[in-house]
């Protein structure tokens, strides 16, 4: 059986990975890199096997809408409301928080397919 | 398994300190007033009080509320002092604690303050701009612009629309019958008379929810003084019983894994109604935590108290609201009521036990479910309460 308790430390930051791979142009999402198992953002172990070595992988990024809500009044500096904001599934499985091109669309359907644009660090689902 | 409905412990005193949307001084002064309140309407002698539990507002910092409060209050002979960080749930975690602490005998009157100041000469964005950690990237709800404890729940309750194909018209509903409360009760900060089309026309926050499906902040501060069930009899005239009490803490991952509960709140319910030996269906009233309009709709589900995707038809239909068959929220609750966060259900359960509720009372507050609700859906704690040593 595997000691759970070794090397509980993640190698880096998760956060850091994230946003290094959108600075890149690439959309990331976490996997065990013991089992492989799609993990949720934010998870420290694997939710399947226990491991505490996860890897960061590329998503083709296509995500389906789960839910989304419209800022009336930016808080944003740079972005004019109303502005929306989008909770996707990806389709490797994770559920990932990103901002969502309301331009030239007036209604949103749950499991709508949308697709992931990085852009100068930024990520927007349109 | 416990005998039905034996109290575990009880509330025998209920204090506030001014309530206002003015700045009426600080958390930490307002803390003292209630507090004082608290005891006095108690009946003890202030050396009685040997146990003091402190909640503030997540959205402070911790000195605002520091354990130096016992200075203020000169308490002191305390056996029992700490500050509570369930963070919206924290109300009612600190009466469960001190329950918990008096049946173990560490101490024998305990007094939980919660006060909070967030309303400020500029009011508005200043207490709804801090986002809340829901997407598990540390920074990224900032980059992506979901600010707010409002968008959070938002989200959520967009997803909660979806599923159960509601209309936005579900939220509103709630709003109303909060608002035909709170024109019974004078205490409430909002009294005009509120229809779904007044609703309709409610500025947006953050698209689904409108300006009147978010709670009302004040400023002020609530306290109670919690016994043992065996004494309150003798301290107050009108004790108000413990008789459940139960927590969850879950997050809210969304409609994935059907037959899991959605949220802690399931959780916390089943501990308190297994405490108490009671189920949903005994439960004649409900003070929940509502800092938006769609967590009584989630609770009322999540508790037990509707199936699921059913709490929206149930408001509807006015049985939540003033001679409806399951009264919640009775005093206007967070939405037209006052949002001082979980001490506002806590509270409003008191007044009615006590009988004091006036044009408000209720006819049957014999079993009522108080519940606390902090981070986004993330902590719940809930309490079985009610006018008898046991429950009837
Ligand atoms: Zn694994």
């Amino acid at each position: 059986m595997k000691d759970v308790n070794q090397d509980v430390t993640p190698e880096a930051p998760v956060d850091d990975d994230f946003l290094a791979g959108l600075e890149r142009g690439e959309l990331l999402y976490p996997r065990c890199a013991d089992c492989n198992a799609a993990l949720p953002f934010g998870a420290a172990s694997c939710l399947h096997c226990g491991s505490a070595h996860l890897k960061w992988v590329a998503s083709a990024g296509e995500g389906s809408l789960q839910s989304y809500v419209i800022y009336h009044r930016s808080y944003v500096p740079g972005v004019e409301a109303p502005y929306a904001v989008g909770l996707f599934q990806l389709e490797e499985g994770p559920r990932l928080l990103a901002r969502l091109d309301l331009s030239g669309q007036d209604r949103f359907v749950r499991g709508g397919e949308f697709a992931a644009r990085v852009q100068d660090g930024q990520l927007t689902f349109g | 398994m416990a005998s039905r409905g034996k109290a575990r412990g009880a509330i025998v005193g209920l204090g506030q300190s001014a309530l206002s949307r003015k700045p009426i001084g600080t958390a930490r002064q307002l803390a003292v007033a209630a507090v004082r309140a608290a005891i006095a309407d108690s009946g003890l002698k202030h050396g009685e009080i040997d146990g003091l539990l402190i909640n503030r507002s997540p959205l402070v910092p911790h000195d605002v509320l520091p354990l130096k409060l016992q200075d203020d209050l000169q308490l002191t002979k305390l056996r029992l002092l700490t500050s509570i960080e369930g963070e919206g749930s924290s109300a009612v975690q600190m009466i469960q604690y001190a329950a918990l602490a008096i049946e173990a005998g560490m101490a024998t009157n305990v007094v939980c303050v919660f006060s909070d100041d967030p309303v400020g000469v500029a009011t508005g964005g200043q207490a709804f701009s801090p986002c809340l950690e829901i997407s598990g990237i540390p920074g990224w709800e900032a980059r992506c612009g979901l600010h707010g404890a409002a968008g959070a729940y938002a989200l959520a309750a967009r997803e909660y629309l979806w599923h159960y194909g509601l209309d936005d018209d579900a939220l509103g509903w709630v709003a109303v019958s909060d608002r035909a409360w709170a024109q019974r009760n004078p205490d409430a900060f909002l009294h005009k008379p509120l229809t779904i089309d007044d609703y309709r026309q409610s500025p947006w926050v953050v698209e689904p929810f409108r300006v009147l499906d978010c709670a009302y902040p004040v400023n002020g501060a609530i306290a109670v003084v919690v016994s043992a069930a065996g004494a309150a009899a003798n301290i107050s005239e009108r004790p108000v019983y413990l008789y459940g009490m139960g927590q969850g803490h879950r997050g809210f991952l969304g409609f994935a894994t059907p037959g899991e509960p959605l949220t802690g709140a399931a959780i916390a319910g089943r501990g308190a109604f297994a405490m108490a030996g009671a189920s949903p269906a005994d439960v004649t009233a409900c003070q929940f935590y509502e800092a938006f309009s769609f967590t009584t709709l989630l609770a009322l589900e999540e508790y037990g108290l509707c199936g699921p995707g059913e709490a929206a038809a149930f408001v509807r239909s006015g049985h939540t609201a003033p001679d409806g068959r399951l009264p919640c929220n009775t005093g206007g609750g967070h939405l037209s009521g006052f949002y001082l966060q979980g001490m506002t259900p806590v509270a409003e359960a008191v007044i009615q036990a006590r009988r004091q509720g006036g044009p408000r009372q209720l006819e049957n507050p014999d079993l009522m479910l108080v519940t606390g609700n902090g981070g986004r859906l993330d902590y719940h704690a809930a309490l079985l309460v009610g006018p008898a040593p046991s429950i009837a």
